[in-house]
């Protein structure tokens, strides 16, 4: 019985993993992310320069800003997340690694705007 | 280290319109290559040859979801060794020299145009105005390590490596807003994106490879060593368990 | 989809923006088109800004399928004051021509056409619908053929040829095409489902058998690969014996069950299913007495 359910699954997997995707929409799915993933970064490092925060204080705060981004998609997606991204991990490792350029401009700069001079 | 004062006019008359000038001038540039870019007309010849690197991709691809001798088939088409697809069609090889075609040199330069000259001009423009200036502080420290990075144009030794000079306030911003272009031209760049996709169901717009003869032959032997392993076999199984 | 959203458009506004959507999605309303068009859009076509030459050449098409010449030439006549040497408004005028059926006319300005730019796919179709229109058939797929030799890789022209051949009832070379389509996408049910059908028109049951598994497998809510199914295990089970014949009566029975449960979620008062039941029963005996 158990072997049966297990070449079940093997064969299952290569039925339809991993071309079974539609192109277009994985691009459009991650063209969202992305999406999201630039407004908070941005939106965070505005915040972050503003109140002023220097050296680690500002990594942690992108850090927990963009984890709780990740939490919220991953919330909002709750079940169906199977449907539009291939794993959990993608969604919250993509979106560290994209925003922190865009996080540290907006940081900088508004740093800059109001505490520098 | 001693804290450096700026003058405050220097945020509004250096480091702010640094960052404004960068961000629009890549919304100029977008705008500006939607302007430039035209149909292109693509000869006879070009379309044949890219059509069928397509199809033979996606033969070796998709190839397992064919029964065997419709794969054999198709394949045999493209490979044979005597009468072959990719064998028989002899194209002189046409990495063509820019200058004699007008045409691909107009591309060229639009390419060039488009991508060089902002980055020139504003570069230089900025080394001209603005050079010397320190224009703001990274809000972390770091090692002297990104000095010759952040701080172009301003040797002193003895600065803290966090202070940021104009020019490299230009090329953080110039990294950094990238993503910002998605933010806001996101709209249209997905429209690009679907447009580019239909020339390509139509095959109207397939990047061609540069040496049509090479990428034949490579296509060919990879084809020949494709073999067929039917995905569908076997499939009845997952149904009578 | 259609009837509800209609109802709620009230100004230019929705109409244009509902008129956006059927164009993005290539859907063609054609007769909601001009509806739209002569209640809510051609008085104010101008607040539409650029978007109106878009709207134009789609109220344009879909006049001529109506047939309603009027509106195509005055929206033919806005096109050409705007673009007077563009290629696509060129092509409109010659699908005009077509559509009064003055096919020698609409050939020669896509002739035209293609001097200045001989791979302009739009076109080439253009020139292959006016011979099917034309119902020269045995052109039509000489020139589809052609056509398949430069864009080898158009799923489109590979559809229509499959069409044609089926038309014809050439089973095999319909089978070639419907492969290229299989290669090219090859998680769509419904091409796995059409070349099952031709392979099992072609008698080739095992095969049949296995597009049909693969169609249900992307989409087990397709019902004629589950008919497909049927016929095909049914034909199989009398002429194999050993164990796969076992094989073939169980997923017969499974696609009958499915079936089944796939009737009695839609009919409740059992009308059709007892209608199907009787089919059933059919084509069982039909086998038995074979």
């Amino acid at each position: 019985m158990h072997s049966t359910k297990k070449t079940k699954a093997t064969l299952d997997r290569h039925l339809l993993l991993p071309d079974t995707l539609n192109e277009a929409a994985v691009r459009y799915n991650s063209f969202l992310l992305d999406y999201c993933q630039t407004s908070v970064s941005a939106l965070s490092g505005s915040a972050a320069g503003i109140i002023g925060l220097t050296g680690l204080n500002g990594f942690v705060f992108y850090l927990i800003c963009s984890i709780f981004l990740s939490i919220i998609i991953l919330l909002y997606l709750n079940d169906s997340i199977k449907l539009y991204f291939t794993s959990k991990k993608s969604i919250i490792t993509a979106n560290l690694w994209s925003g922190i350029q865009t996080y540290l401009l907006f940081w900088t700069f508004l740093y800059g705007m109001v505490h520098v001079y | 280290m001693a804290e450096l004062l700026l003058d405050s006019k220097i945020r509004f008359w250096v480091f702010l319109p640094l960052m404004a000038i960068t961000f629009l001038v890549g919304i100029i540039k977008h705008y500006l290559f939607i302007f430039m870019s035209n149909d292109k007309t693509v000869d006879k010849q070009q379309l044949t040859d890219s059509q069928a690197l397509l199809r033979s991709r996606l033969i070796r691809e998709n190839g397992k979801y064919l029964p065997k001798e419709s794969f054999l088939m198709r394949k045999n088409y493209f490979t044979n060794e005597d009468s072959g697809f990719f064998v028989k069609q002899k194209r002189q090889s046409t990495v063509k020299n820019p200058m004699s075609d007008p045409k691909a040199m107009t591309e060229m330069l639009k390419g060039n145009f488009l991508n060089m000259i902002p980055m020139v001009v504003i570069g230089g423009w900025i080394n001209w105005a603005y050079a010397g200036f320190l224009c703001t502080k990274v809000p972390f420290p770091l090692t002297f390590r990104f000095k010759p990075m952040l701080q172009k144009d301003v040797n002193l030794v003895s600065l803290d490596a966090s202070w940021v000079s104009s020019a490299s306030w230009y090329i953080i911003n110039l990294f950094g807003l990238r993503s910002m272009y998605n933010l806001v031209l996101g709209e249209n760049n997905a429209a690009d994106q679907t447009k580019a996709m239909q020339d390509q169901m139509s095959g109207a717009a397939l990047s061609m490879p540069d040496d049509i003869s090479k990428a034949f032959k490579a296509e060919n032997e990879s084809l020949t060593i494709t073999e067929h392993k039917w995905l569908l076999k076997g499939i009845e199984q997952s149904f009578l368990n | 989809m259609s009837t509800t959203n209609l109802e709620k458009i009230k100004n230019w506004n929705d109409a244009g923006s509902q008129l956006r959507t059927w164009r993005d999605d290539n859907v063609r309303m054609s007769k909601e088109t001009l509806d739209l068009w002569s209640t809510y859009i051609a008085p104010s076509i101008n607040r539409l800004g650029d978007e109106k030459w878009l709207v134009y050449e789609q109220v344009f098409l879909a006049a001529l399928d109506c047939q309603n010449l009027t509106i195509a030439e005055d929206c033919l006549a806005a096109l050409k004051a705007q673009f007077s040497s563009s290629k696509r408004v060129k092509k409109l005028f010659a699908m005009k021509y077509e559509a009064i059926e003055d096919y020698q006319k609409a050939l020669d300005i896509y002739d035209s056409i293609l001097e200045e730019d001989e791979t302009n796919a739009h076109v080439l179709k253009r020139k292959l619908a006016c011979l099917k229109a034309q119902n020269r058939i045995n052109e039509y797929v000489k020139e589809l053929n052609e056509y398949l030799k430069l864009f080898q890789a158009d799923h489109e022209a590979w559809l229509e040829l499959c069409d044609v051949y089926l038309s014809e009832m050439d089973f095999a070379k319909a089978a070639f095409c419907l492969e290229e389509l299989i290669l090219m996408y090859p998680h769509n049910h419904v091409y796995q489902q059409r070349y099952a059908d031709i392979k099992y028109t072609q008698g080739q049951y095992d095969l049949a058998k296995t597009y049909y598994l693969y169609s249900l497998k992307l989409n087990p809510k397709n019902v004629r690969s589950l008919y497909g199914l049927l016929l095909t295990t049914a034909n199989l089970k009398s002429s194999q014996k050993s164990k796969e014949g076992a094989d073939n009566s169980k997923l017969n029975l499974w696609a009958r069950e499915e079936l089944d449960k796939k009737y009695k979620e839609v009919d409740s008062d059992r009308n059709l299913m007892n209608s199907v039941n009787d089919m059933f029963q059919y084509l069982a005996i039909g086998k038995a007495e074979k």
